[in-house]
C-alpha cells in the first residue's frame, strides 16, 4: 500500500482507468465513476490509453463502449510489480 | 580505502559482483519506466546505473591494482590510474547516492511523514581538491558516501514505520549494510581486517537488494 498522496501521477491514473474496466466492457459514465476523473480528463486519457492500445473502443448502437486490451491487462501487472518495486525503496509511483 | 594487497584479488570480484547487481536493478527500473513512464523509476535507473558503472571502474581499478603491483599506504597510491579510476568511483557513488537521497528528500516533502532529511544533500561534493592522493583523501570521500547514505536510511527507516512490508524492509536492511561498509571504510587504516568487514557487508548489502529483485520477478 502506498502512503498519502497529494496527485495521482499519469501511470496510476491509466492504472485506474484500466482496472475499471478489467470487470468488462464499459461505458464512459461507469469508467469516469469507477476512476473517480472528471469527464474532461477522462476522455483526454481515453484518447491516450486508445492510441497506446491499451484499451479499444467498440460501437454499440448509439453508445460507445471502452475495454481493456492485452496490452492493457500487461500494464496492470508492470504497474503492480512496479509499485510495489518503488515502495520498496519508501518511493511512489 | 586502504585495501590490503592479499585481499584485492577477492575485492575486485565482490565489487564487480555489486556491479552486476547494482546494474540489474537500473535494468528492472528501466524495463519498468519504459511502462509506466513515471519520473521516479527513471531516477532509480539513473541512481543505479550510476553506481553500477562506479563499481565496474572500481572493480577493473582494483584488479589493475593487484595485477601491476600498485600498492596503498596513508599518502597514497603509487599509480595514477589507480587515483583516477577510485575518483571516478567515488564521484559515480557521490552523484548516484544523491539522486537517491534527492529521490527521497521529494517523497518526503510531499508525503504527510514530517522529518526534514533533505539538508545535508550535496554538502562536501568536491572535497579533496585536485592533485590530492585519492587514499590520501579516501576518508572525507567515505564521509561524503556516509552522509548520502545516512539520508536515505532515514528516509528508508520513517517508510519502514508506515509500511511494514518484505521488501522495504530488505531495502532497509541492504542501505543500513551499505552505510555500515562505508564507515568501515572510512577506518580501514586501523586494519585490514576492518576494510574486509566493510567490503563482506557492502556485498550483503547488494545480495539483499538482489533478493528484492527475485521476489519481485517472481510476484505475479
Amino acid at each position: 500500500m502506498s502512503g498519502p498522496q497529494k496527485y495521482r501521477s499519469k501511470g496510476r491514473i491509466f492504472a485506474d482507468i484500466l482496472r475499471a474496466l478489467q470487470e468488462g466492457p464499459a461505458k464512459v459514465t461507469h469508467i469516469l465513476y469507477r476512476a473517480n476523473l472528471s469527464h474532461d480528463r477522462l476522455t483526454k486519457y481515453l484518447a491516450q490509453l486508445e492510441e497506446s492500445g491499451l484499451i479499444a473502443r467498440q460501437q454499440e448502437g448509439d453508445r460507445t463502449v471502452y475495454s481493456i486490451t492485452d496490452k492493457g491487462e500487461k500494464f496492470l501487472v508492470e504497474f503492480r510489480r512496479m509499485e510495489e518495486f518503488a515502495n520498496a525503496f519508501g518511493l511512489d509511483i | 580505502m586502504f585495501p590490503p594487497r592479499w585481499f584485492l584479488p577477492y575485492d575486485a570480484i565482490f565489487v564487480l559482483i555489486a556491479a552486476f547487481v547494482a546494474l540489474a536493478v537500473a535494468l528492472y527500473a528501466l524495463h519498468g519506466y519504459r511502462w509506466i513512464r513515471e519520473r521516479t523509476l527513471y531516477v532509480l535507473f539513473l541512481a543505479f546505473l550510476l553506481l553500477s558503472v562506479g563499481l565496474f571502474i572500481n572493480g577493473i581499478t582494483l584488479g589493475y591494482s593487484y595485477a601491476t603491483g600498485v600498492t596503498f599506504s596513508k599518502f597514497g597510491s603509487s599509480s595514477l590510474v589507480a587515483d583516477v579510476g577510485f575518483w571516478a568511483y567515488y564521484l559515480m557513488s557521490m552523484v548516484a547516492y544523491s539522486l537517491l537521497a534527492f529521490a527521497y528528500a521529494k517523497r518526503l516533502r510531499e508525503s504527510t511523514i514530517a522529518l526534514a532529511a533533505g539538508g545535508t544533500m550535496g554538502k562536501g561534493q568536491g572535497s579533496g581538491g585536485i592533485g590530492t592522493s585519492l587514499v590520501a583523501a579516501g576518508p572525507v570521500m567515505e564521509l561524503v558516501l556516509v552522509i548520502l547514505l545516512l539520508v536515505i536510511l532515514i528516509a528508508q527507516l520513517a517508510d519502514l514505520t508506515v509500511k511494514h512490508n518484505r521488501y522495504s524492509t530488505l531495502v532497509t536492511v541492504s542501505f543500513a549494510m551499505l552505510l555500515a561498509s562505508h564507515i568501515l571504510f572510512m577506518f580501514s587504516s586501523i586494519g585490514d581486517v576492518i576494510y574486509v568487514v566493510g567490503r563482506v557487508m557492502e556485498l550483503a548489502g547488494f545480495i539483499s537488494l538482489l533478493s528484492v529483485l527475485l521476489g519481485l520477478r517472481g510476484a505475479k
